[in-house]
């Protein structure tokens, strides 16, 4: 057969095919799309010493034919032997490269993954503390200890197990521990994910890869996180509440903000375009004494009003079927009821169990003591989202075309660490919260629905506070 | 002269029916003399006979050559022809010479514009033009004259210039026609043209987004609904959210290459969802009877879970994908057997594609059986623009 292949005649625009046929072999070896072409073609020195090169290329010096001949000839004479080999390797191939690059015995997993951290990053800015714990929470918002339990939540999703776990550059499994690391330097970042794969010394996909299924292994597993309270723990809020500020049975405040982001200019985009020409995403939330978010809804597009934001809530729907803030009403004096309630914005409905301020115009002293009590209260939602944007910054950041879907897991988990870090008994860096707005640019706009119990309430809650100023100043 | 010359036509050689097609006097016997003075008096009585039009419409009115013309008429009008041409003899006889050398020139030659030369000459002769040299003008045809009065109104309305050609342009003139249709429509309903394109646009704006929310009041956080918006209108149905398919889409994600949080964009891209934030099919979902919650919608709406293979599908290097009718990718599949199929087949892709694209060859299978004359089994060439 040789001998048949090697009489035809080449002219010179079939030798030109032959040595362009011979370089778009040595593509696909470089690019790694089949590896099962035999290996007498002489890519690697490895192959050098197989048999087959050298047979073949033993024959063909003695023919003296030329050399794309004999590549052409070493390609196609694979022994028959390998077709089931290159169909096994072609089918692990189709299911992932990752397989195909890991090792077949796991490398030890990388453990040291901080030290090796903190001596890339420790003099990335003036703004890093030289000291290490303080350098750890800058860097992942979480003491030490938070840290191994958020570690310890997700333990079970992202442990690396060959052939399908996440390797770094130089071929080591991640560590759950690094890879709950890199997911929370990218959430409290923002930064992009090469930014972040540098830090780590991975590849961007790996840093998308894991921050996604710390997103969803955190969705599965932190839940309890967020919950509407137990009426215990109600009743410490309602207590705490009215020692702060002097509003009886106030179980939380609630507010909402812009999760801003860029979407292509399209006419479909045009849904989640906002007020303030921003393309976003909604996200309230109700926060408790201590800011920690007891009910949250996202995903709303932020073209619409809060007050419809509250309307499609499922928060709403179980106030207004008496499911919810419904428990214990309370018997101020004179016999007058005071029912659970939140406190909200002006750009809310006055509801008999949503609490808005007085309007500006016409106040009376009462009027105003109490606009200045429930403007205190529901700092509390501001300030809430002024942390978890300030932290997370992923939130803060204009996001380049998110998935919407996927986009409010990223904010529901950023509401759980938030969570996590009060019920872990951690504090913040004093200079990590927004020092602005966390809705910087948005305007209030007043909500002209009043509902008469609502104004009752608000009243009742005002004759209230001024029987108490009366009391404090008479004692 | 002329007739004398078209007998000799049929019999002469080659050089006569070209000296006659010339107007060159056919024969052998041609000297220098001759051929000046056959030449002078045809061109001069060739000019005679156009300025005896031209002065006889201007100043006798009726033509003296049409037959109801009486006799003495006509022998006035030679001979005033005659006594005014008499003095310009020897000057027209040395132009025609010129105009005839010239002619002769530019047919053996290319010399230009003939026209622009007898232009600066000041003699304009028409000649027939192969080519429109006016397309615009020379278009009003029949067809133009048959348009009625009514569409050449309607253009002096619209401020178009009345020599503008009515049927050149068919895209214009309809557009003018449908304007003209949809003005009387719009007048029946008493609403002026900017108002029923207010309302188009209104119309516009009605939209269908599909949103995943995510709220920790409701029994199950994650759910996915569908926005019909028509300007301030928001009308919110839920979708059915299988969360099993969740779940599954995770198991995926676990054991293969999971998917970028910013990359649903690509995915966006190539999830074919029919009622994805498309305004044509909200209009359909809101014309749909209110009946059933929107759970057909559920049905008809492909979940996130049914997107990642999808997207993997057309990601994928896979060779077996068959290509794209309207990309420059193709497939050959199955190619046997012989040396010589092979070169033809390599021949092929070197003619057509290696000059503009550039080739990846994927080599799938290869095996070799010395009974047979077919060494290659399968061979697939993938030509992907721009792949280098």
């Amino acid at each position: 057969m040789l001998r048949r292949v090697a009489g035809v005649d080449m002219d010179s625009q079939q030798e030109r095919l032959f040595i362009i046929f011979h370089h778009w072999i040595r593509i696909i070896f470089l690019l790694h799309l089949i590896d099962s072409l035999p290996k007498g073609l002489g890519i690697s020195n490895d192959s050098l010493t197989d048999s087959n090169f050298w047979d073949i290329n033993h024959t063909r010096e003695e023919k003296g034919t030329r050399i794309a001949d004999c590549v052409i000839l070493s390609l196609l004479m694979a022994p028959p032997k390998k077709s089931k080999k290159t169909k096994k390797k072609s089918a692990a191939l189709k299911k992932g490269k990752i397989s195909n690059i890991v090792p077949q015995e796991p490398k030890a997993i990388e453990s040291d993954w901080w030290e090796s951290f903190w001596m890339k990053n420790s003099s990335a800015g003036a703004t890093v503390p030289s000291d290490e714990a303080e350098g750890f929470k800058y860097f992942f918002r979480v003491s030490r200890r938070t840290f191994d339990y958020i570690c310890s939540l997700v333990q079970q999703d992202l442990v690396s197990r060959p052939p399908s776990g996440l390797i770094n550059i130089e071929g080591r499994l991640l560590s759950v521990e690094k890879q709950v690391g890199i997911a929370l330097r990218r959430l409290a970042s923002g930064e992009s994910q090469v930014s972040v794969g540098w830090a780590f010394g991975v590849g961007q996909s790996t840093v998308s890869q894991v921050t996604w299924r710390f997103i969803e292994a955190m969705e599965e597993r932190a839940k309890h996180h967020l919950k509407w309270p137990n009426p215990e723990r109600i009743e410490e809020i309602k207590s705490k509440f009215e020692a702060a500020f002097g509003l009886p049975n106030c179980c939380g405040a609630i507010d909402a903000t812009h999760i801003v982001m860029t979407l292509p200019a399209v006419e479909t985009s045009a849904d989640w375009s906002d007020p303030a020409n921003n393309y976003s995403m909604f996200l309230q939330g109700i926060v408790d004494d201590e800011m920690r978010f007891l009910d949250i809804v996202t995903g709303w597009p932020g073209g619409m009003t809060v007050a419809r934001l509250l309307k499609c809530s499922g928060f709403f729907k179980l106030c207004e079927s008496q499911q919810r803030l419904n428990e214990r009403a309370k018997v101020l004096s004179k016999g007058v009821e005071i029912r659970e309630f939140i406190v909200g914005e002006v750009n809310y409905p006055l509801l008999s169990w949503l609490i808005t301020p007085y309007g500006s115009n016409d106040l009376t002293s009462s009027m105003a003591d109490f606009n200045e009590k429930h403007k205190a209260a529901r700092s509390l939602a501001a300030k809430a989202f002024s942390q978890l944007k300030g932290a997370w910054r992923i939130l803060h950041k204009i996001m380049w075309r998110p998935d919407k879907c996927k986009l409010p897991s990223i904010i529901l988990v950023c509401c759980l660490l938030h969570n996590i870090i009060i019920d872990c008994g951690d504090t913040l860096q004093s200079d990590v919260s927004l020092s602005d707005h966390h809705d910087l640019g948005y305007g209030k706009e007043s909500c002209q629905q009043v509902d008469p119990q609502g104004k009752i309430m608000r009243a009742n809650l005002t004759k209230h506070l001024q029987n108490c100023k009366q009391k404090h100043s008479t004692n | 002269m002329i007739c004398s010359v078209t007998p000799c036509k049929s019999e002469s050689s080659w050089l006569d029916r070209l000296r006659s097609s010339k107007g060159f006097p056919a024969g052998s016997d041609l000297d220098l003399e001759q051929f000046l003075n056959h030449n002078s008096d045809h061109a001069l009585s060739s000019d005679a006979h156009v300025s005896d039009v031209i002065r006889e419409n201007n100043s006798y009115g009726p033509n003296p050559n049409s037959e109801s013309a009486p006799l003495d008429t006509k022998s006035v009008a030679e001979r005033s022809k005659n006594a005014v041409y008499s003095g310009f003899r020897k000057h027209r006889k040395k132009e025609g010479l010129f105009n005839v050398m010239s002619n002769v020139l530019a047919d053996l030659f290319n010399m230009g514009d003939r026209c622009g030369i007898e232009r600066i000459r000041g003699y304009v002769e028409k000649k027939s033009s192969r080519k429109q040299p006016n397309p615009k003008i020379c278009s009003l045809s029949a067809s133009a004259s048959v348009d009625d009065g009514r569409l050449a109104g309607v253009r002096k309305a619209d401020g178009i210039p009345a020599t503008w050609p009515p049927s050149t342009d068919n895209s214009v003139t309809e557009v003018t026609q449908n304007g003209d249709r949809l003005k009387p429509a719009k007048r029946g309903k008493s609403a002026s043209l900017t108002t029923v394109e207010d309302k188009s646009q209104t119309d516009l704006s009605s939209s269908c987004v599909e949103v995943t929310i995510i709220d920790t009041s409701s029994s199950v956080w994650k759910s996915g609904k569908l926005i019909f918006r028509k300007g301030n209108v928001w009308k919110v149905r839920e979708k059915k959210w299988i969360s099993g398919n969740l779940n599954a889409c995770r198991r995926k994600r676990k054991a293969s290459v999971s998917d970028d949080i910013a990359g649903g964009k690509k995915k966006r891209k190539l999830s074919q969802s029919p009622l994805n934030t498309s305004k044509e099919a909200g209009r359909e979902e809101l014309a749909y009877p209110s009946n059933d919650n929107g759970k057909e919608l559920c049905k008809e709406t492909p979940d996130t879970g049914s997107r990642v293979p999808k997207k993997r599908s057309l990601l994928s290097m896979s060779p077996k994908k068959p290509a794209n009718s309207y990309s420059p990718v193709f497939h050959v599949q199955n190619i046997s057997t012989s040396m010589k199929d092979g070169k033809k087949l390599i021949n092929q892709v070197w003619c057509s594609q290696l000059t503009t694209y550039s080739i990846i060859l994927v080599v799938t299978k290869v095996s070799f059986s010395p009974r047979r004359s077919a060494w290659l089994e399968k061979l697939e060439l993938q030509t992907e623009e721009n792949a280098f």
